[in-house]
């Protein structure tokens, strides 16, 4: 197996000039943005801004109709989204798609299979295999290990989410991008949730799209914020706190109306 | 040369058929989003409909109206009895109307017989021309066809495109419940449809009976010859059926006279051909 | 434990059945069976229903003609431990390219392909001579001899055709518990999400029907050494619809239930004559049809069920009266 030493000091994630059209209007326009490995990264912005579609085109989801993505050196842009789910990037969805006819078990199991990939994901399962090891590991790890055999449409919202974040957090990902992992959770459930985030190995980069400006800016040590589609401004929490730009259309538009 | 020639005209001939028996098809489907899989036998109760008025009352014209009001008929009781019900379930319509077209080519082959029929055509489309430049003898009755085919769809795309009827149909299929909210009897309008789209299948026949003939299992001939020409030309499009059927009808006829025993191939192959290439169909909007 | 209960009886049947029931009810009942359950199991699990089961089953059952004793001088006769499996993997294949053309399609696109794909094979086993000898087909199949037992014989033919239903679900039963199983299953609750996982959608999507080519082409083989003929009409319109009726009675969402509607339906195509007409037989399985798809479009098994939740819970019933 050849190793390669040449990326080590590449960006986890490095994006130049995306754009993208759904028929008449970009979603997304003109975006720059480079993530460090290891780096904390929010993105903020008001509802409509394009930060989901923006982790669509990241992810592979949707493909961008201008610009380069590059994964710690790699160019994805013509990837579709197994290959670089294979490439150490993964992501939580805002509204969960899960498989309603399969357990948590199983489906934990099919997000270690599919990042290992290869011939054994056609194999029958033998007992001891270690990928069931694995789903089990993960079921504990995002807190969804009493429910392991419960069928994922039996789930209440909150477990749902854990086991959205278990999903993503299968076979070491490299760069983590979470789509409001927070959103739509009880109070109760909240600390769980975060207590979980802040436990990621540290070298493990991660995006974050919160639309709550302080927990976002809590738990980053940098922040973008998208505005109609656009980069809109960058910097530490204190820069943008400070930014008068984001408070007049981010801050301004969310509390002000 | 000749033959080539020969093989294109059947081919076209063919082709318009083809269109004549999809649109019906293809229009249910694009607005209603149901597979009437009784199309098949909507077309063969026209054409039977169609030879006994004929062989009755010896007026062709009578015969076309009358099979196409029968499976006219036959398609509202079929929307307006059963399909209507199961709104919105594909499946289970799909399911229905296969059930329905097997009793009613059942029925058929009761009251008609297994005789194969050919409609007796009046002295105007009985004879044939020797057409200009191509130097071949051609009947009459394909040359009609050829127009008639070409009259149906100029009148379709008329119907959808220019007309308020046209217009609260399409509003139907993007949003049904903004139409039923605005008044519309979208029960009644859907009914509507089912009957335009059997008037279209049993005119179809009728001149199907004509120009070729009707039996049992013409019923299935065209069934599969409607499904094959929407998934080519594109599911719910007048224009993709056209193109479809101009493909089918060719494709068929090439291979009829090229290849005997391996024609079907050629129908299919155009069909996955189009499948891996464009999924959608030639003229299809993508599936959601 | 369950299935010995039910599996006993089941060999202990010969004992009881003189050999037209036996024959003409129960062998036929097991073979319809397993074909349907190739068209059960792929709308249970990937959630496809398919119109081109007669036509996996029917390239098996071709296969064992054309390269076995039959009365019509077409074919190389090759022994049977080479036809066998032979007709099961070029059923096998042509599962896996109808798969391939159907990969994009679900729901009613899927009928309407896959329904293309059925009837356009019935003409071309009508128009070709050279392999499918035309719409008169093959006559004079004989089932192989193995070790001196005639599997002709009613008796090898009905224990030959149990051991296959069972070892068919016993397959499914299986092969869905497998990775790939899972991979099926979860492409028929949300495909996009099975590729974000990193899984590819396509081969998934291609095995569940090339698994199915697999049950078909068994049902195919037995059916061909059953009716000892096979021509266009075993792949036309008829036996897609017979095969459909019979998943559809047993509920499409249970594959062991293509068991139950297969004796249902069999049960009616043999005693239909003292109730009505023969001839219109098609009639009547059509009335069955749309009887079920108005009332019961979950199937017998879904129609019991809820009697036996009824009569458990008579509450319910009252509740539902109001």
């Amino acid at each position: 197996m050849p190793v390669n030493h040449s990326h080590t000091n590449a960006n986890a994630l490095e994006v130049r000039g995306i754009g993208k059209r759904f028929g008449g209007f970009w979603a997304v326009q003109d975006i720059d943005l480079t993530v460090r490995p290891g780096e904390r990264r929010a993105i903020l912005g008001p509802n409509g801004a394009g930060k989901t579609s923006l982790f669509n085109v990241l992810t592979g989801d949707t493909s961008a109709t201008t610009g380069q993505i590059t994964l710690f050196g790699d160019s994805v842009t013509r990837e579709p989204i197994n290959k670089r789910i294979q490439r150490g990037l993964r992501r939580t969805y805002q509204h969960a798609h899960l498989f309603n006819g399969l357990t948590v078990r199983d489906t934990l199991f099919l997000a270690v299979a599919g990042v290992r990939g290869g011939w054994r994901q056609v194999l029958p399962l033998r007992a001891g295999d270690d990928r069931l090891a694995e789903a089990e590991r993960l079921a504990e790890v995002a807190g969804v290990a009493d429910v392991l055999d419960r069928e994922t449409s039996e789930l209440s919202h909150g477990q749902r989410r854990q086991l959205e974040i278990g999903i993503a957090l299968a076979e070491k990902p490299k760069i983590l991008l979470l789509d409001e992992p927070a959103a739509g959770l009880s109070p109760a459930e909240r600390p769980k949730l975060s207590a979980l985030l802040m436990s990621l190995p540290k070298d493990v980069t991660v995006v974050l799209i919160e639309h709550d400006m302080d927990i976002a800016l809590q738990t980053s040590e940098s922040v973008s914020v998208l505005y109609n589609g656009r980069m809109l401004a960058e910097g530490s929490p204190d820069d943008i706190m400070r930014n008068e730009d984001v408070h007049r259309v981010y801050i301004g538009g969310a509390h002000g109306h | 040369m000749t033959l080539f020639l020969i093989v294109t005209l059947n081919g076209l001939t063919l082709a318009a058929l083809y269109f004549l028996a999809a649109s019906g098809f293809s229009l249910i489907f694009g607005l209603m989003r149901t597979v009437n899989m009784a199309h098949g036998a909507l077309l063969m109760l026209g054409g039977y409909v169609g030879y006994s008025i004929v062989d009755a009352t010896g007026s062709w014209g009578l015969g076309v109206v009358g099979g196409g009001l029968a499976a006219a008929l036959a398609g509202a009781i079929v929307q307006a009895g059963v399909l209507g019900w199961m709104q919105g379930d594909e499946l289970r319509q799909t399911l229905a109307s296969i059930a329905i077209s097997i009793i009613m080519a059942d029925l058929m082959l009761w009251h008609w017989g297994g005789l194969t029929y050919q409609v007796e055509l009046p002295e105007a489309l009985a004879g044939g021309q020797r057409l200009p430049v191509l130097g071949v003898g051609y009947a009459n009755i394909r040359l009609a066809l050829m127009a008639f085919a070409l009259a149906t769809g100029l009148a379709l795309w008329f119907l959808i495109q220019r007309t308020r009827f046209g217009a609260v149909i399409r509003a139907g299929v993007d949003d049904q419940d903004m139409l039923r909210a605005l008044g519309y009897p979208i029960n009644r309008i859907f009914v509507l449809v089912f009957a335009l789209g059997g008037m279209l299948a049993g005119m179809a026949g009728v001149v199907a009976a004509s120009a070729l003939s009707i039996a049992p299992g013409t019923d299935l001939q065209f069934l599969l010859s409607s499904l094959v020409v929407v998934i080519v030309g594109g599911m719910g499009s007048i224009g993709g059926a056209a193109l479809g059927a101009l493909l089918v009808g060719l494709a068929e006829q090439y291979g009829l006279a090229y290849a005997p025993t391996y024609g079907v191939v050629f129908t299919f192959a155009i069909m996955v051909l189009v499948l891996a290439v464009r999924p959608q169909g030639l003229l299809g909007k993508a599936e959601l | 434990m369950r299935p010995a209960l039910i599996l006993i009886p089941l060999l202990a049947l010969p004992l009881v059945l003189n050999d037209f029931w036996l024959t003409q009810v129960a062998t036929r009942s097991l073979i319809l069976g397993i074909m349907a359950l190739s068209l059960s199991f792929l709308a249970t699990y990937l959630g496809v229903v398919s119109f081109a089961q007669a036509t996996m089953a029917g390239i098996a059952g071709y296969t064992i003609a054309y390269f076995g004793p039959n009365s019509v001088g077409i074919g190389v006769q090759l022994p049977f431990w080479i036809s066998i499996p032979l007709a099961l993997m070029l059923a096998v294949v042509s599962g896996g390219l109808i798969g391939l053309i159907a990969r994009r399609s679900r729901g009613i696109y899927a009928i309407m392909i896959t329904l293309a794909i059925g009837v356009a094979f019935f003409y071309f086993t009508r128009q070709n001579y050279t392999l499918f000898n035309g719409w008169t087909g093959f006559s004079g199949v004989r089932a192989p001899e193995i070790g001196g037992l005639s599997l002709r014989d009613p008796l090898a033919l009905y224990l030959l055709s149990l051991g296959t239903a069972v070892l068919a679900l016993a397959l499914v039963s299986g092969f869905v518990r497998s990775p790939l199983g899972l991979t099926i299953q979860a492409v028929r609750d949300a495909p996009g999400r099975v590729l974000a996982l990193g899984i590819s959608v396509t081969t998934p999507i291609v095995a569940a029907f090339a698994f199915s080519g697999l049950l078909a082409g068994a049902g195919g083989i037995l059916n061909v050494w059953y009716q000892e003929r096979i021509s266009s009409f075993s792949v036309g319109l008829g036996p897609i619809i017979d095969i459909l009726i019979v998943a559809v009675i047993g509920g499409l969402r249970h594959p062991a239930g293509a068991f139950v509607g297969a004796v249902v339906f069999v049960l009616l195509d043999t005693f239909a004559v003292d109730l009505i007409d023969r001839e219109r037989f098609n009639t009547l399985i059509g009335v069955v049809l749309l009887l079920i798809v108005i009332v019961a479009p979950g199937g017998l098994q879904q129609l019991a069920s809820d009697w036996v939740a009824r009569l458990r819970r008579p509450e319910v019933k009252e509740k539902s009266t109001v």
